[in-house]
């Protein structure tokens, strides 16, 4: 162990700078982790003192970033004993732990104070710079000579680097001359909470040592380092991040942006947490081993990248070109569009759209979520996209956990339309997880400016995707809403033994023409398949589907959507949302305590977080403190409708007492409740969940439908004689009022 | 396939999905092969040589033998339209089908699948995303009329009965016409709703059905026209009944054309003197499910 004075806070990190830094006090929780250490240069060239510089003497610490190092090594690098080449190793505070751990060492750095430390403590040291990439490699081969190599080191080196890049070739073509040692890497991460949310407040502190050391030149983020390490020949096989909540960039501690449980830190560390997995990741720590040039330019047939499970995989498109599908496979390759499962949990994993190829993006992606029961519906849902009139899109079809007969009878449905929509198709096929799963893997996947939901039974009308357009030229970035109206449909035998669905009532239009933020907070107005939410939202701000949730999950992500982009309407009806009669919504199929259950989880978060508030929220507040003062009023009529129900069953009382009025008549008298109207049963009564239905709309809508059907049928004829009675007493009473 | 003042775009789509409708058909084995008789009613042609062309070519890849175009010169109506291509049609069976349509991959084998059936003379196809309201026997898809949109029937018997009513009914109800007649030939009158197209109709912004431009006036002067026919005195005294009392412009107008037909003789000679075929429910020519005028 080095000499030195180790810092005088034992919680703190291991890499605290020796002389005092402007900055103030780490946390004092190990738990939060402490400031960075500081990373030094290995010979960059405009830094070239290496990390022998003593600012950068940093110890082992079991709560250190090393420790994570150290974790990897033990658990990946192979032969034990081997060579642990530790390249920029300064001081070399994981000498000691690799020979604790059996391995041998070598330390490499331009600067000979950390190398005499190292061959004082008795580990190999050479003094090499790391920026002349070509002659450290040889310097490193004729050091290590034929002894075998089990892990490189690269730890705070690549960000002072100019050509990191080129060493970390270099390095891989090694490697895979001398046994395929794994590579250790530890590098800032750029994106940490602290410099986000001071940049948003025009800071961008530059200090001696930690995240913004002063002699960094090249920042990483997560998604830089992937594209970095898999063009340089490496795989990645492991990660053990250092998670620090308090950077070294945590500074001035009470500024809103910075402080904890203000709103402002509330609200933007929930977008910065949203948007990837490394909001409060200090260092990435990750291992790789080499890949061969085929490891790194092909892609198996599932799409996995490095570390699939290939819980699911990407099959497309059907009819495509070769061209097109290596062009695909080639951005599977990049991380963008491997096993989609995998993509959305590593958001901000995906390979980065160049200016030109965000421009460039076709105008939506349409996710058409099917699990392969319905092809008469589905085959209608796409003969509905084939008919657009503005044909400027592409559909995901997602098949969520499909028999693999009916995915092949998926396939073979798009391939029979003509070829033009049949390349527009990409068949995903996706397994595991709820009815949420299949969204993420296609937000994912999405290349069109917007993502557009539409369910295996929903149609749209053939101007469905012109009324999007036209109101993205006008409202650019909003999501986009259109009018929709909902018929009922009902299963019925079809000629032969086939199964086929028929309409049982008009279109109706239950939902608002207009989208009101604050209605929406108490429940979703709004069926998916006519909004269009902005790519972005996913693939850039990090939004997804809660996967937890089997009911409402799309109104937990319009609700962020329209907090974030607005949401700009028109009240064309432009798509038909439709009701099962019985058995197969999703509103049926689920019971009403997982609805309750998910309603109340979605308004306990929404409670417990801070909420941008559309432009015109003060006019909403008023009406709301105006409806208040109502709330009496209403009271009083409500007291006197159950008054008046009262008198009619008391006149219907009389009446069922006169002659010709027999038993039938007090059977139906019988049903009159004190509070209930003289309506179906099934929708008496009750709240929007008792019914399985997401709204009182919907309720309203099942209303009238099932009115128009009462009408014609017996029932409604058997209770007519109590509607004249009601009638009847109505007129009474109206003639009593007038004596 | 009748046109007026198709755009290309339109026109390109529907004959697409045509196309692989056909092909489909083809390569299933329940169809030979096919011919494609287009007739342009419009003023100015909708195809010139080029694209008619690219429309060979494209419909020949999928099987479709000859594409045959005429420009009328004049607007024949739906129902002189399809009578004046019929009459070069040498194949066993006619599909009928607007130009304003999209057809599911599978609608053509369908078609052809229930026509296989001798005692069937006309089936149609369901139509999306607005089904039609009319009602039909779910095991046995007998309905009382087929949706002029697109429907199938074998040429033998088009021929038989002399075609569409074009003297009497120039847009709307020209298939309900067609389709009673089929009847009073000894043949039924079929929907499968496993055919599909799709058919580019829309709602407005309370959910209310848009009719075509010309469909109030020229489908209330067919209904009286239909009810004559068929010998529904009732009925037709009904609808005058209506449309005098309305106060709806075409009403008023629908009604008067009638009673000048009339007034010169003009009106179609009277059949189903039993009453054996037509149905008139309320303003209906079936029973429906549901009413997109509520």
């Amino acid at each position: 162990m080095p000499t030195d004075p180790v810092p005088s806070d034992p919680l703190s990190q291991d890499r605290l700078p020796t002389e005092p830094m402007p900055i103030p006090s780490r946390s004092t929780s190990p738990a939060r982790g402490s400031a960075s250490e500081g990373s030094a240069p290995a010979g960059g060239a405009l830094y070239r003192q290496g990390h022998g510089d003593h600012r950068y003497q940093f110890q082992y610490q079991e709560t250190s970033v090393y420790a994570r190092v150290m974790s990897l090594v033990t658990s990946l690098a192979r032969p034990v004993p081997g060579l642990v080449l530790d390249i920029g190793c300064g001081f070399g505070a994981v000498a000691e732990p690799c020979r604790e751990g059996g391995f041998g060492y070598a330390g490499f750095d331009v600067s000979e104070a950390g190398l005499t430390s190292l061959r004082q403590r008795g580990f190999e040291a050479y003094e090499a710079d790391a920026s002349n990439v070509a002659s450290f490699a040889a310097l490193i081969r004729q050091n290590v000579g034929n002894r075998p190599v089990a892990a490189i080191l690269l730890l705070d080196v690549l960000e002072h680097l100019v050509n990191g890049d080129a060493l970390i070739t270099e390095l891989s073509a090694f490697a895979m001359s001398a046994g395929s040692p794994i590579l250790v890497m530890s590098v800032p991460n750029v994106t940490h909470f602290d410099l986000a949310s001071k940049q948003l407040m025009g800071r961008f502190d530059v200090t001696p040592t930690g995240l913004l050391d002063e002699t960094h030149v090249v920042f990483y983020t997560d998604r830089r380092l992937r594209e970095v390490t898999r063009l340089a020949g490496w795989h990645e096989i492991g990660s053990n991040d250092h998670v620090m909540y308090e950077s070294d960039q945590f500074f001035p501690p009470d500024a809103p942006h910075l402080a904890p449980g203000t709103p402002l830190n509330s609200f933007l560390r929930r977008l910065r947490e949203l948007a990837d997995d490394f909001a409060f990741v200090n260092q990435f720590v990750r291992a790789y081993a080499p890949a061969s040039t085929e490891e790194v330019t092909a892609v198996g047939p599932d799409g996995g990248g490095a570390g699939s499970t290939a819980a699911a995989g990407v099959i497309g498109p059907v009819g495509g070109e070769p061209g097109e599908e290596a062009a695909r496979m080639a951005r599977v390759a990049a991380g963008e569009a491997g096993n989609p499962s995998q993509v959305f949990q590593a958001r901000g994993a995906a390979s980065p759209l160049t200016r030109e190829q965000f421009n460039t993006r076709i105008f939506a992606s349409v996710l058409v979520r099917t699990t392969g029961a319905r092809m008469s519906t589905l085959h209608d849902t796409l003969l509905s996209l084939a008919a657009q009139t503005f044909k400027d899109f592409e559909v995901l079809l997602l098949c969520h956990n499909v028999r693999r007969e009916d995915f092949d009878a998926i396939k073979e449905l798009v391939d029979d339309f003509p070829a033009g929509f049949a390349r527009q198709v990409r068949v995903v096929q996706v397994t595991g997880g709820g009815r949420s799963r299949p969204l993420n893997a296609g937000t994912s996947l999405a290349t069109g400016r917007y993502c557009i939901i539409l369910d295996d039974d929903d149609l749209a009308f053939g101007h469905w995707m012109q009324e999007f357009r036209e109101l993205e030229q006008r409202w650019p970035g909003q999501v986009l809403r259109l009018g929709v109206a909902a018929q009922n449909l009902e299963d019925q035998p079809g000629p032969g033994e086939s199964q086929c669905y028929h309409a049982i009532g008009r279109p109706r239009c239950p939902y608002p023409k207009t989208f009101d933020f604050f209605d929406h907070l108490y429940e979703n107005q709004t069926p998916p398949c006519v909004l269009a939410y902005p790519t972005t939202l996913f693939q850039c701000v990090g939004i997804h589907f809660g996967e937890q949730w089997n009911v409402l999950e799309d109104w937990d992500v319009l609700l962020q959507a329209a907090e974030l982009c607005g949401v700009a309407t028109t009240p064309k009806v432009s798509a038909l949302y439709r009701l099962w009669d019985a058995g197969n919504q999703s509103a049926h199929l689920h019971s009403q305590e997982e609805w309750l259950r998910t309603r109340a989880h979605m308004q306990e978060g929404l409670n417990s977080r801070s909420i941008l508030m559309p432009p015109d929220f003060i006019q909403t507040v008023d009406k709301l403190s105006h409806m208040k003062t109502l709330f009496p009023d209403l009271h009083r009529e409500r007291m006197r409708l159950l008054a008046d129900n009262d008198n009619l069953k008391a006149e219907l009382a009389r009446l069922g007492a006169l002659p010709g009025y027999g038993d039938g008549f007090e059977q139906q008298k019988a049903h009159l409740q004190p509070t209930t109207p003289i309506v179906p049963e099934s929708v008496a009564g009750g709240t929007p969940e008792s019914f399985g239905l997401r709204t009182w709309k919907e309720v309203a809508y099942l209303a009238a439908v099932e009115t128009d059907r009462l009408k014609g049928s017996r029932s409604w004829t058997i209770t007519s004689p109590l509607r004249r009675a009601g009638r009847i007493a109505r007129r009474l009473r109206s003639l009593r009022a007038g004596q | 396939m009748v046109l007026y003042d198709q755009s290309g775009e339109e026109l390109a789509a529907a004959l697409d999905s045509l196309a692989a409708s056909v092909a489909h058909a083809i390569r299933r084995g329940v169809a030979a092969d096919a011919v494609l008789w287009l007739g342009d009613c419009s003023d100015r042609p909708c195809m010139d040589a080029a694209h008619l062309d690219s429309v060979r070519e494209a419909t020949g890849r999928a099987g479709i033998a000859t594409v045959s175009y005429a420009h009328f010169g004049t607007n024949l109506g739906f129902g002189g339209g399809h009578n004046r291509l019929a009459e070069g049609a040498r194949e066993d069976v006619m599909l009928v089908l607007n130009p304003d349509t999209y057809c599911s991959p599978y609608v053509v084998e369908e078609l052809l699948s229930t026509l296989n059936d001798p005692s069937v003379g006309l089936v149609d196809a369901k139509q999306l995303p607005l089904e039609h309201p009319k009602s039909y026997d779910l095991s046995t898809g007998d309905t009382s009329w087929a949706l002029g949109a697109c429907f199938m029937m074998p040429t033998r018997i088009f021929r038989e009965i002399d075609g569409f009513d074009d003297r009497s009914f120039f847009l709307y109800c020209e298939d309900v016409d067609l389709s009673w007649r089929v009847k009073l030939a000894g043949f039924r009158v079929v929907h499968n709703p496993n055919a599909k197209f799709f058919h580019d109709k829309q709602l407005d912004d309370d959910g209310v059905f848009i009719p075509a431009a010309r469909e109030p006036e020229e489908s209330s002067e067919s209904a009286l026209l239909l009810a004559y026919k068929f010998s529904r005195d009732d009925m037709v005294q009904k609808f005058l009944d209506h449309f005098d009392t309305s106060g709806l412009p075409f009403h008023a107008r629908a009604a008067k054309r009638f009673r000048d037909r009339m007034a010169s003789g003009d009106l179609p000679a009277r059949i189903d003197l039993d009453h054996r075929v037509g149905q008139f429910v309320g303003f209906d020519f079936a029973e429906h499910n549901f009413s997109y005028a509520d």
